[in-house]
């Protein structure tokens, strides 16, 4: 190991001046395998995180550069005799770097950690690869003006650089020990180039570190912390009974007050406190979250007299003076009076105006919904019943019109005597079937008897020796059918 | 062991008896009631309709005259909720639809806003004009119709529609959302069922609102504006149970 070489850098921007001593070590490794650089301890500092080393055998080449197949020239300059373009402006050194308001602080307390490019080229575009993180924190953006983003020329190491901050968070820790900022990867596109862009640059920041402590012993949890003043108010302080009051306390300052959302109690003897509607006015900025958060409750009084809202009492830890503190409100009385006595808008009749009372307690309206739909039960129960009926009597006459026509045509058919008496009977079988249905369905009535007598007949047409002429009986049969069928029309 | 029993029995019955003989007549209350209301002792007043109301007695005077006592007592949401039981028990009481427009104006509220929701509303229009003993009268014609001896099915069925249509309203009316009512000035609307719950509103005194549940003290609810959350039983009163 070789050094310290030390190398002291004051640089004074804009009026203030800072200081940075470098201490050089160079390191030399006496076998391969893996090596660690410890973490550095200063007084006052977290100490620095440990840098791990991976020790080879021979040498590591450099990294090899694009290479041009035209050697750099423009091939169509030499063949159209173009001018060269002019070439982006990337000779220049360029980093980031994340910086802490301070390296330690309590649970609760707010640091500020900023986020800054230093370069020496024109850049188009700066932006983050991967959101950053901060694990162990609450985080809030600080709310910037647009001058907040313009660059600042510094000295590092030396050589002059353009300073930009890129981001600033406000972090709370939510937990103690040493808590790391994991590293940011930004991204930054040079000016110029191609299109007047260029292949953007990736840079990295360090991981930062903070040492965190608990609240003192004794801090009630969920305390707040920072430094805030606590003020109450009710929008009126004589009302009448039935009317409510509007009881506001108020928490102003600047600290973790966007954190605090545990309602304050309030309990009144005699009157109902309803849960607060919580309103805030609050802005972050680089010391904290400024402005104030009120709780607001309703209360109504259940009696005529004299109330007192109590005293609240507020607890915070003041990191100013590292102390513990608590704030009360000053107790409000509220008077009460009778109702007769309030305002107008909730003024009671006249009393000496009688109210209209009723002397008798009346039955209600009879409600016969239960009986119509008992009714209704009933009634759709006799139309099916009906419905039931309808078929035996439809036997008679309900036959379908179209149905008994179509079998008196069949039946008036020249055609119909003219083939076998097989064939003709059962074509006039087939047109009363037609209209009756099987012979089951037939009515036990006349028609039906009437039916079933000419069903004989048919049969005994259908099946009997062919021993001489049937016309005459088939035009028998066939002029009884059609008499039943003319009787249904 | 069973002598002691049946003599504990005894005693549990006799006392049983007691206590029903000692307990007061409902017009005995109410009279009571409209007494303290007469010499302007609102809170007693209303007392004794509670406890009536509490016991089961359901009339429309016990409502209307707590609504008089609460309404002149300056407590109009629970003046308002009183008409509206009240509205319950006899649709057709026209007195009971002048006031619940008398202090709908008076509060501020839109009609919509003291809507009982379009089933509610149409059951109590079915209940105001009759419609189930015009459709007790629809379905005895439809039978006799049917079942006559000359059967008129035609006109049968006419009247069985005629009465189903009528019954209807009824029907769909027994699917309704219960509603309740506003009593408290400024009552919260909150976001849990707690007594630290963040209240995300005030509620208007008055206002009806659809009862969506119910947890331990708390109701859910739905404002006009749409807002749900949890308002306490004593703030949001059940129209037409107490």
């Amino acid at each position: 190991m070789g050094g310290p070489s030390t190398s002291t850098q004051i640089s004074f921007v804009n009026g203030s001046m800072s200081r940075q001593k470098v201490l050089s070590y160079v390191l030399r490794a006496e076998k391969t395998g893996s090596a660690e650089v410890g973490a550095v301890s200063v007084p006052g500092y977290p100490p620095t995180a440990p840098i791990s080393i991976d020790v080879v055998s021979g040498a590591i080449r450099p990294a090899q550069q694009p290479q041009d197949p035209f050697g750099g020239r423009d091939p169509f300059e030499e063949i159209f005799g173009r001018p060269r373009r002019p070439q982006p402006q990337s000779q220049g050194k360029l980093f980031v770097e994340a910086t802490l308001s301070r390296p330690a602080a309590r649970v609760g307390e707010p640091i500020l950690v900023t986020y800054f490019v230093y370069t020496q080229i024109s850049l188009s575009g700066v932006e983050f690869a991967e959101a950053p993180k901060y694990p162990g924190f609450w985080a809030e953006e600080i709310d910037r003006s647009r001058d907040d983003s313009k660059g600042e020329n510094t000295v590092v190491q030396g050589e002059p650089f353009l300073r930009y901050p890129v981001l600033e968070r406000l972090l709370f820790p939510t937990r103690t020990g040493l808590l790391e900022i994991p590293e940011a990867r930004l991204r930054l596109v040079p000016a110029g180039g191609a299109f007047g862009v260029a292949a953007p640059i990736e840079r990295s920041t360090r991981v930062l570190k903070v040492s965190v402590n608990a609240l003192p012993n004794g801090t009630p949890e969920g305390s707040a912390v920072g430094t805030y003043a606590v003020e109450s108010s009710v929008d009126r302080s004589t009302i009448a009974l039935g009317d409510a009051v509007t009881f506001r306390f108020k928490v102003k300052g600047r600290g973790n007050l966007k954190w605090v959302d545990a309602a304050p109690s309030l309990e009144i003897p005699g009157a109902r406190a309803f849960p607060p509607r919580v309103t805030s006015d609050l802005k972050t900025t680089r010391q904290g979250i400024e402005g104030s958060k009120t709780w607001e409750f309703v209360i109504v009084p259940e009696k005529e007299g004299t109330y007192e809202i109590p005293s609240i009492p507020f607890s915070s830890f003041d990191p100013a003076t590292q102390s513990l503190r608590t704030d009360r409100t000053s107790a409000i009385p509220v008077v009460v009076s009778p109702a007769t006595a309030s305002a107008p808008a909730a003024a009671p009749r006249n009393s000496t105006a009688p109210v209209s009372l009723r002397a008798d307690l009346d039955g209600p309206q009879r409600d016969l919904s239960r009986a119509a739909g008992a009714l209704a039960l009933l009634a759709v129960a006799a139309q099916a019943w009906a419905w039931r009926r309808r078929p035996s009597a439809s036997a008679n006459h309900g036959r379908s019109k179209s149905a008994i026509a179509a079998a008196l045509a069949e039946l008036r058919s020249e055609s119909l005597l003219s083939g076998t008496k097989e064939r003709a009977a059962a074509r006039i079988s087939g047109s009363l079937e037609g209209v009756f249905g099987a012979r089951a369905e037939w009515p036990n009535d006349d028609t039906g008897d009437l039916l079933r007598s000419l069903s004989e007949d048919l049969e005994f047409l259908r099946f009997a020796p062919q021993l001489g002429s049937y016309d005459a009986k088939l035009k028998e049969v066939r002029d009884r059918a059609v008499a039943i069928l003319e009787a249904l029309q | 062991m069973k002598p002691r029993l049946a003599w504990l029995l005894l005693l549990a019955t006799l006392l049983a008896t007691l206590a029903t003989a000692q307990a007061e007549a409902p017009s005995v209350v109410f009279r009571r009631g409209n007494e303290h209301a007469a010499r302007s002792r609102w809170d007693d007043a209303i007392g004794e309709y509670a406890r009536l109301a509490k016991d089961g007695v359901k009339a429309p005077s016990l409502y209307w005259n707590w609504a008089q006592a609460a309404s002149a007592s300056g407590r109009k949401g629970e003046a308002l909720w009183a008409f509206m039981s009240g509205r319950e028990l006899t649709p057709g009481d026209g007195s009971m639809i002048r006031e619940v427009e008398r202090l709908r104006g008076e509060l501020g509220l839109d009609p919509s806003e003291v809507s009982l929701g379009f089933l509610g509303d149409l059951r109590l229009l079915a209940r105001r004009f009759h419609f189930d003993a015009l459709a007790i009268v629809a379905f005895l014609f439809s039978m006799i119709s049917v079942m006559g001896k000359k059967s008129r099915s035609s006109l049968s069925l006419a009247s069985l529609l005629a009465g189903l249509l009528l019954a209807a309203p009824f029907v769909a009316g027994s699917w309704r959302e219960p509603r309740g009512v506003v009593v408290q000035k400024d009552a919260p609307l909150m976001d849990a069922p707690r007594n630290d719950a963040v209240a995300l509103a005030n509620l208007r005194e008055g206002e009806v609102v659809p009862l969506l549940g119910e947890e331990g003290e708390y109701v859910k609810i739905q404002d006009a504006s749409g807002a749900r959350g949890f308002a306490h039983k004593n703030d949001v009163r059940r129209i037409g149970a107490e």
